[in-house]
């Protein structure tokens, strides 16, 4: 059963939010009470290819490194549904950064110089790798969509270390701030309308 | 099993805009309700700011595979499997994580066929009420779920009583846009919401946090019906809420009375319900879903449709987007400083909602909705890549996000029109997609008619003058989204009108061919509107109940044993 009717089941059983049970007083942090964190799981990838993963990682998105960014991803593709449609991809994916990277420089990406991880990259942006099966430019999407992600996503799911990428953008996505509405009522500011 | 030979007053099939008022009208009317829907039972702690499982997920609606919908879009041949069209599944539906901007319809919704003489190619038709008679129902629906807004201000727009919340307080560059618009001969006004600017009926007022769309409120402040409406639904003692139960086919006796209802409950064990009445209320796709699922030897091709009409003339909303890129620190020069961060813009504008000046051959647009972008940073981020046709990643992205959040002010406009009905927008079942419980899934088809296009272009068109006027003039103003669809707002799969030959529903909503069935989600509209449709779904449903409970009030319908 996924996590979804899971949670269905466990509700409907236990009948929670009936009525009465609306809390009085609002939990600043909200998220304390978050769905359980995902299980681990085993990597669909092996050490060869989260090496490389993690390198372009790191090229898309500059700080994924520090930000616990591969290890998002790897946890991420572990599960239900990533790791039927998408980790099948990126594993190949990370074959043909290390072919490429072997073919122009004979090495493996993760060893290659920025400007050289670029220019592959970009290949797979602009589409131009070919190989069976594979779609080049769907996956830099995904790439791209997982590395944000795991950058400014809530670190529970074990990206954006340390809020690191809270603190970049100097924005923390989770704060409540009930001053607010007092420094709007108290300085009794008149409305446009 | 004792719940084998369960029996209720009514039955309402989903917990949402069209299913809660009504649920709430008869339990205080005095009828035994039991919901069943879908989802999941939230409550408020379940509603975080985490935005990879709030809304990048499967928090409101479940995967493709175990729940699929398909789709053909104009020509193509093949539908192909999509999450789009569900709005949301669980305990108050799609009212839960909607942004809640609330709009009226207006009285030349009512008469489109009359108003136009008819327009080629669109099987345009009268609602068989008006707006007079729908209005009395959006006061109540507003009282009811708490509405904040100011009357008086959109020269479009019937209303005679006041809002029961004044207005939010809007982000200060709202007064850029009103200039703007002013400027260009417009009438802005602020954009009435369903989140609470003051405490009301025992919920706190919004904390401005921004969070709306695509989140459930963890404050309770803003107004689905979950909030506010399901709460005191179960405090009457006579509403039961089944989560995780889906409504798997509607039983009629030898009369073409309805009998009850057969779901899947939470463990997927097959339970039946007994009802005198059953209100259908699964959203426009799902509900012509269910009646065709509901097929029987006496009725072939599904409930209700001796006419061949349940799933036709779907209708979805138009869309169209622009985007205003503004320089921060020029905003704060001219505005001052103060309130930068508050989170709504909360203008709109109604000048093309009928326009015979616009220039297309319809004068029915839509409405301008002005907002600032939501602060979901993966969602910005993704957005920049997307608009670079992902050319942008690597330290630009970055600097990208860094400019965003530290520089930039986005200003949006989102435009919602007339999305026309046509013979190539209708709802069936697939032939071969299935959902989880191995039930054919509802296949969507869409064709968009030209006309309803152009007009859209025109308003988007309009919307890139208003955000090109603003002073400090923005760095950059481009259109983001033209003549599309959005599938969240969907409406008219059984529509309602006095001709059994021409409509599913009656005036009052009740099937014409099945006694005490009712549909009260957006189905029963026979055209869209040229706003998103919630109130006058919240508003629909609490009519429609009433005539329900007047009929149990008559006696007419039977109370059961309790
Ligand atoms: C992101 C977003 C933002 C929105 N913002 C706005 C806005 O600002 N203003 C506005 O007016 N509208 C907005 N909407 C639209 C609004 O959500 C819908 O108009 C409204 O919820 C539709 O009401 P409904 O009753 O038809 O369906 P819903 O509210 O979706 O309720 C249908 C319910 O039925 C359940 N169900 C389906 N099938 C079955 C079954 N077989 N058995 C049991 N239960 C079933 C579903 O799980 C669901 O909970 C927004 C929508 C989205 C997605």
């Amino acid at each position: 059963m996924n996590r979804f009717s899971r949670r269905a089941w466990i509700c409907g059983l236990l009948g929670l939010g009936a009525a009465g049970l609306w809390p009085r007083r609002v939990r600043p942090q909200g998220h304390a009470r978050a769905p359980a964190p995902l299980a681990p799981g085993r990597s669909p990838f092996d050490a060869r290819q989260r090496r490389a993963l993690a390198a372009a990682c790191e090229r898309v998105l500059p700080g994924a490194g520090e930000a616990g960014v591969p290890g998002y991803l790897d946890r991420q593709l572990a599960r239900e549904p990533f790791s039927r449609f998408l980790a099948p991809t990126f594993g190949r994916a990370a074959e043909l950064l290390d072919s490429q990277a072997r073919e122009a420089h004979g090495q493996v990406f993760a060893e290659l110089p920025a400007e050289a991880q670029d220019a592959i990259l970009g290949r797979f942006q602009a589409g131009a790798v070919q190989a069976q099966g594979f779609q080049a430019r769907p996956f830099f999407e995904h790439l791209v969509r997982f590395c944000l992600e795991g950058f400014l996503g809530d670190p529970r799911h074990g990206g954006n270390r340390a809020e690191v990428g809270w603190r970049f953008i100097g924005h923390h996505p989770c704060w409540w701030s009930p001053r607010r509405i007092d420094s709007l009522t108290r300085r009794g500011r008149a409305l446009p309308y | 099993m004792a719940r084998e030979r369960e029996s209720v007053d009514v039955v309402v099939i989903g917990s949402g805009a069209g299913g809660a008022p009504a649920a709430l009208t008869l339990a205080e009317a005095g009828a035994r309700v039991l919901i069943l829907e879908k989802g999941p039972y939230y409550s408020l702690g379940d509603f975080t700011h985490d935005e990879v499982s709030i809304c990048r997920r499967d928090f409101w609606v479940p995967w493709e595979h175990l729940d699929p919908h398909t789709i053909r879009k104009g020509a193509e041949p093949e539908a192909r499997v999509t999450r789009e069209g569900w709005v949301s599944q669980c305990v108050g539906g799609g009212t839960v994580h909607m942004s809640g901007f609330f709009y009226r319809l207006h009285a030349e919704d009512f008469r489109l066929a009359t108003l136009t003489g008819g327009l080629d190619g669109a099987e345009l038709a009268d609602w068989p009420i008006d707006l007079a008679e729908l209005e009395p129902f959006y006061d109540l629906a507003e009282v009811r779920v708490g509405v904040s807004g100011q009357a008086g201000l959109n020269p479009f727009e019937v209303r005679k009583r006041p809002f029961p919340l004044p207005p939010l307080h809007p982000h200060p560059a709202a007064a850029l846009v009103d200039e703007a618009a002013r400027g260009l001969g417009l009438t802005p006004f602020p954009t009435a919401r369903a989140v609470l600017s003051r405490s009301y009926g025992g919920r706190p007022p919004c904390n401005y946090c921004g969070f709306c769309g695509e989140y459930g409120c963890e404050n309770g402040s803003k107004s689905s019906v979950l909030a506010s409406l399901l709460p005191p639904a179960e405090a009457s003692g006579r509403c039961e809420i089944r989560a995780g139960c889906m409504a798997s086919r509607i039983e009629v006796d030898g009369q073409d009375r309805v009998q009850g209802v057969v779901y899947l409950d939470a463990q997927g064990v097959e339970r039946r319900v007994q009802a005198r009445v059953v209100v259908l209320a699964a959203s426009a796709i799902e509900s012509a879903r269910l009646l065709l699922l509901s097929a029987d030897g006496r009725h072939p091709h599904g409930l209700a449709n001796g006419t061949g009409l349940v799933g036709k003339h779907l209708t979805l909303s138009t869309f169209g987007k622009g985007t205003a890129i503004l320089d921060r620190a020029q905003v704060a020069a001219r505005l001052g400083a103060d309130h930068m961060d508050l989170p709504f813009l909360q203008r709109s504008l109604q000048d093309d909602y009928w326009n015979p000046r616009l220039g297309a051959a319809l004068p029915k647009g839509g409405t301008h909705n002005f907002l600032l972008h939501h602060p979901n940073p993966i969602n910005a981020g993704v957005r920049m890549a997307m608009d670079a046709k992902w050319t942008l990643w690597g330290q630009p992205l970055k600097e990208a996000l860094r400019r965003y959040f530290h520089d930039e002010l986005w200003i949006e406009f989102e435009v919602f029109g007339e999305f026309l009905p046509v013979p190539g927008s209708f709802v069936d079942l697939d032939p071969r997609a299935k959902d989880r419980w191995g039930l054919p899934a509802a296949r969507i088809s869409v064709a968009h008619h030209p006309v309803a296009d152009d007009v859209n272009r025109l308003m988007v068109r309009r919307g890139l003058d208003v955000l090109e006027a603003m002073q400090p003039r923005p760095v950059k103003v481009y259109p983001w989204a033209w003549a599309n669809t959005t599938y969240h707002l969907q409406h008219g799969t059984c529509r309602f009108g006095d001709d059994p030959g021409r409509s599913v529903l009656d005036r009052d909503c009740q099937a014409h061919e099945v006694r005490n069935l009712y549909v009260t989600d957006a189905s029963f509209m026979p055209t869209s509107g040229g706003c998103p449709a919630t109130p006058t779904i919240l508003a629909n449903s609490f009519r429609v109940a009433s005539k329900i409970a007047e009929r149990f009030r008559r006696g007419e319908i039977a109370r059961g044993q309790v």
